[in-house]
């Protein structure tokens, strides 16, 4: 590629669930709802002018597209909802590429990218994600996601890194060599679970009135906390047609509570079957990430729960959590020696 | 260096200028590319990083002036670079709004002359009406005038044995030298509405040629325009080279075996 004389172009992806971020050595950094949709037939592709869409703005046009979320629990496969396989397979394809373009890459430039995946992917899913990324890019590389956010934040030794997302909460344990199968547990009761938990509270406290998970899930997303004391949190939600308000502050923090059991299990068995010597020091390092560590007040919570049951320990919120993935990736890429990227290309 | 600084600021004055928001959303602007003095700032320490490993580092009072110097053109040429990829971009959005308009005429207009088309096809001529001019009476009258002399002066009527039968034998030689011209009329005036008929689809569907031909022609640059606006030129890299792990991070060595990892677990996954 002669003609790729300007510059060499970094890109960190985090390729997750429900949001795949790009972070680029070019200063442009990104996030997309990981669902893409395609024009239902000839008159609504007319109509959107465009073979697919993403994000928000596939969410937008549900009525005229169908949608794929490709990368459902972190693997690409055929759904309940009857998509196949390779249709999964294209979408997962089609939000890579267009990931890519969000970093807005120049054509005389070179291209190197790594990308972070669920842990869950498959052998299979990994290949066709590098497939996807090559047709566009000029070398690419995958790695775990926890250990994409370690990395960023230089915390390799005796780390613990929490990563909430929507399907899963993955925890992984960093000691200065690659984490394998043992120093991760992934739970799954992370996003979509609290916003269950949440839906079925609300129904009961706020009874006659209409809503839907995706409201609850939206509502989450701005009022989500676990504090002992907070400002009341307030829906509006109508009933028959009357915009009716609720109290709803218990049961936010109820549903939203109820990640930090299960995580600070998790916790203790990654702890308890370190080397004792560094369990103190693993207890002091835990990082907290991904989207769903945005509810206010968690790492408190979680640290109360730690000091009941591990006796003690101390939680580190990372900054923008939204992007510590895909910056921890672009360090990754940064970093690289150029011998490894030929050899890949 | 504060020669330095002067000088970029001087070039950053140079190349750029005050508008306001609602000025940009008059002329149609929905989005515009901002350069942040964050990122010129990166652009010029690149710069200068780049040209100093380039050099020795203890430099000389020459040498620095150099460095400066190169420092500045470095920022320029970046600078300009940018420019020109936002002036190529604004003149082919420009052209391609032209293009659009043009295109919604010629459609419009298209539409407009197969209606006319349409309905010249429906036209039914009447061949039983006979239609004349003004001109086209005198015509007639002139020409009955003169069938009129005719029959008188060629004998063809005979005046000798009882008037009133002469009358009513010339009364109907005129019925039938009137009638014969004016089926002539007809035919003449049918024959004319049926070859202006004719000529006037021949020349719609000339029209609808040319413009159909005219519109391909539109969607076509359209097409190869949209093509070119679509290709963002994208945004530059801060960097021009491979880079790789900074040996002055104390973390370097563990930081090589995670690399050298993550690269071998990716060769495993292309076998
Ligand atoms: N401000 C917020 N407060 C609470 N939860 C939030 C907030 N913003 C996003 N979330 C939740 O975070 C989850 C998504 O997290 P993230 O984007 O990190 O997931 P992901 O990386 O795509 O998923 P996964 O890690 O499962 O692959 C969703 O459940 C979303 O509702």
């Amino acid at each position: 590629m002669s003609d790729k004389d300007h510059g060499v172009l970094y890109i960190g992806m985090d390729l997750g669930t429900s949001r795949t971020s790009i972070s680029a050595s070019n200063g442009v950094r990104e996030t997309v709802e990981s669902f893409v949709g395609y024009p239902k037939d000839v008159v609504a592709r007319k109509m959107i002018g465009r073979e697919a869409l993403f994000g928000a703005e596939a969410l937008s046009k549900r009525l005229s597209v169908n949608i794929f979320k490709p990368l459902e629990k972190g693997v690409i496969k055929s759904t309940e909802d009857g998509a196949s396989i390779e249709e999964n397979m294209k979408a997962a394809r089609d939000l890579i590429q267009h990931a890519i373009s969000l970093a807005k890459p120049r054509k005389d430039e070179l291209i190197y990218a790594v990308i972070g995946a669920p842990a869950e992917a498959s052998i299979h899913n990994k290949k066709s994600i590098i497939d996807a990324a090559r047709e566009v890019i000029d070398s690419v590389m995958l790695c775990s996601e926890p250990f994409a956010v370690a990395y960023g934040l230089d915390m390799l030794d005796d780390t613990l890194v929490i990563d909430i997302g929507a399907g899963t909460v993955d925890l992984c344990r960093m000691h200065g060599t690659m984490p394998d199968a043992d120093d991760q547990v992934t739970l799954t009761t992370a996003g979509d679970y609290v916003d269950e938990q949440l839906y079925e509270l609300l129904k009961h406290r706020c009874e006659g009135a209409d809503f839907n998970l995706n409201m609850v899930k939206r509502f989450k997303e701005k009022h989500a906390f676990v504090t002992t004391a907070s400002e009341p949190v307030i829906a509006t939600f109508p009933v028959e047609g009357k915009p009716t308000q609720f109290d709803v502050t218990d049961e936010v923090r109820t549903a939203s509570r109820k990640m930090v059991p299960p995580i600070v299990d998790a916790l203790g068995k990654l702890i308890s079957s370190f080397d004792p010597e560094f369990q103190g020091r693993l207890r002091e390092r835990v990082l907290l990430g991904g989207g769903g560590s945005q509810v206010r007040g968690l790492d408190r919570a979680i640290e109360e729960v730690m000091a009941e049951r591990l006796g003690g320990g101390q939680v580190i919120k990372v900054e923008e959590p939204m992007y510590a993935g895909s910056n921890g990736a672009l360090k990754i890429a940064h970093d690289m020696p150029e011998e490894y990227w030929e050899k890949l290309k | 260096m504060p020669k330095l600084h002067t000088q970029v600021l001087q070039a950053i004055r140079d190349h750029s200028f005050r508008v306001s928001v609602r000025k940009l959303k008059q002329q149609g602007h929905r989005r515009i590319t901002a350069l942040r003095l964050q990122d010129i700032q990166q652009l010029i320490s690149e710069a200068v990083e780049r040209v100093l490993t380039e050099r020795d580092l203890t430099l000389d009072k020459r040498e620095r002036v150099g460095v400066e110097r190169e420092v500045h053109e470095e920022f320029q040429r970046l600078l300009a670079e940018h420019q020109r990829v936002l002036k190529d971009h604004e003149s082919v959005t420009h052209k391609f709004a032209d293009l659009q308009q043009r295109y919604g005429l010629l459609q419009e207009e298209l539409l407009q002359q197969q209606v006319l088309l349409e309905a010249e096809r429906k036209r039914e001529l009447d061949a039983d009406s006979l239609t004349l001019s003004k001109e086209g009476l005198v015509d007639v009258g002139t020409r009955i005038r003169e069938a009129v002399h005719l029959v008188l002066s060629s004998g063809g009527v005979d005046f000798t044995n009882g008037t009133a039968d002469k009358l009513s034998q010339l009364e109907t030689r005129i019925v039938d030298v009137t009638s014969q011209i004016l089926e002539h009329e007809r035919l003449v005036g049918y024959e004319r509405d049926r070859h202006d008929h004719d000529d006037r689809i021949e020349q719609l569907e000339r029209r609808i040629g040319k413009l159909r031909k005219h519109l391909a022609d539109t969607e076509d640059s359209l097409a190869k325009l949209a093509k070119v606006k679509g290709i963002d030129p994208g945004v530059s890299s801060i960097y021009r080279s491979i880079q790789g792990l900074d040996g002055a991070d104390p973390t370097a060595g563990k930081k090589k075996e995670f690399l050298k990892d993550i690269f071998d677990q990716n060769l495993a996954l292309r076998d």
